[in-house]
């Protein structure tokens, strides 16, 4: 389903276009709570009540404004409650020293942390797998050759490809920092 | 080279180089490489995440439609159908009479079942020292559930805890306790079984007015 598409299976609040919503963007979700609270029993929470805040808001949604970003907020502000009243309920251990108390991340820093793991989300899948191996698995482009039972020519021309788009979905974000 | 084209190389090698366009840019690119590292970009949501939040929808949708609408009956029916429709509100009556008189003598003959599972719950990271055995008991109206709670605090004011039972259906409520009477045993109903909801939870809420989880977990049968 294409991004139009998908907006506006959305605004129907039909199940096929809450469960297309989820495919595409849940993964994003998780990231931004994951970040905010730190917490994965939390995180599946705030997903849930991101999910069901958007389905009960679809209507909302005017013809033409993008999902990803109104998503965005919906997901953040959820976070960011369950953070709230973690953070006010009295701990039953002993008191954290300040210095350990975390706060949340900026809300630059949460951005950043969406744009990036949908950009993750729409590389084709054996791009995804050579930027996750060199990025997150730190891994060498010959390791993952070898991982990946291919030459090492694919290796590179597919995370020169990755790097290219993600480039290309990323590059506003150094347009709005400079 | 483009902007776009240095932070396409930047982002793959993670190199200095010498043309950099400028530090915002140069600043930006070492957060998105850093971000692609972090191990919060790759994770992915759990199996069955989805179809909780489809339940929930599905339960609110369904609480929202409300009855069906009722039948329209053409101006024709005349005296028949009235009479038709006198003589079903009778029978329909006396059925729903007989239900609820059925119920009645179910309710006061059969009190509750025999122990059928024991289930213990461990303290999570919030209440370390807490444990507690779930009683279950099968009962023509539902799962009565004893939860012999020990090393639990008393809920401080402004709080309680709430227990659940959870699946891949979602979450349902099965009642609310303080403990400030002291440890002991609590008394909780569930409208559902443990085979469809096979994790059960204790958490600690706010008395905020918002009904969803505060996602607090103080006890649990599935660390």
């Amino acid at each position: 389903m294409d991004e139009d598409g998908l907006d506006d299976a959305f605004r129907t609040g039909s199940a096929e276009g809450v469960r297309a919503v989820y495919e595409r963007y849940s993964g994003a979700v998780f990231t931004i709570a994951l970040r905010v609270l730190g917490d994965r029993d939390l995180v599946a929470d705030a997903v849930q009540v991101t999910f069901l805040n958007a389905w009960r808001s679809c209507g909302s949604l005017e013809p033409g404004r993008p999902l990803a970003p109104w998503l965005f907020t919906i997901a953040r502000r959820a976070a960011i409650d369950l953070y709230r009243r973690r953070a006010h309920a009295p701990e039953p251990t002993e008191l954290q020293d300040e210095a350990t108390i975390a706060l949340p991340p900026s809300m630059e820093g949460i951005w950043e942390a969406w744009q990036i793991r949908i950009a993750l989300d729409t590389l084709p899948a054996e791009e995804r797998e050579v930027v996750r191996a060199q990025h997150f698995g730190g891994l060498s482009h010959a390791q993952i050759a070898q991982q990946l039972a291919v030459p090492i020519g694919t290796v590179k021309s597919r995370s020169h490809r990755a790097h290219r788009r993600l480039a290309s979905m990323l590059g506003h974000l150094a347009e709005v920092a400079a | 080279m483009t902007s776009q084209e240095w932070l396409a190389g930047y982002l793959e090698d993670g190199q200095p180089r010498a043309d950099t366009p400028d530090v915002a840019l140069a600043d930006t690119a070492r957060r998105l490489r850093d971000l692609l590292a972090d191990p919060d970009s790759w994770v992915e949501p759990p199996e069955g995440l989805l179809a909780q939040i489809t339940t929930g929808i599905d339960s609110e949708r369904a609480s929202l439609a409300g009855p069906p609408p009722a039948a329209v009956r053409g101006h024709g029916a005349g005296r028949d159908g009235r009479r038709r429709t006198r003589m079903r509100r009778t029978v329909q009556a006396g059925a729903a009479a007989l239900l609820a008189a059925a119920a009645v003598v179910i309710a006061v003959v059969v009190t509750r079942g025999p122990v059928t599972t024991d289930v213990a719950l461990a303290g999570t990271r919030l209440a370390p020292g807490a444990s507690a055995t779930a009683k279950l008991h099968a009962t023509p109206s539902g799962l009565a559930v004893e939860l012999d709670v020990s090393g639990l605090p008393p809920s401080p004011p402004g709080y309680y805890y709430q227990a659940w039972m959870k699946g891949p259906r979602g979450l349902v409520t099965i009642g609310t306790f303080h403990l400030r009477g002291g440890p002991g045993t609590v008394e909780l109903w569930s409208a559902v079984n443990l085979a469809d909801y096979p994790v059960i939870t204790v958490t600690r809420e706010p008395e905020d007015g918002n009904p969803a989880s505060s996602g607090q977990v103080v006890l649990t049968n599935h660390p």
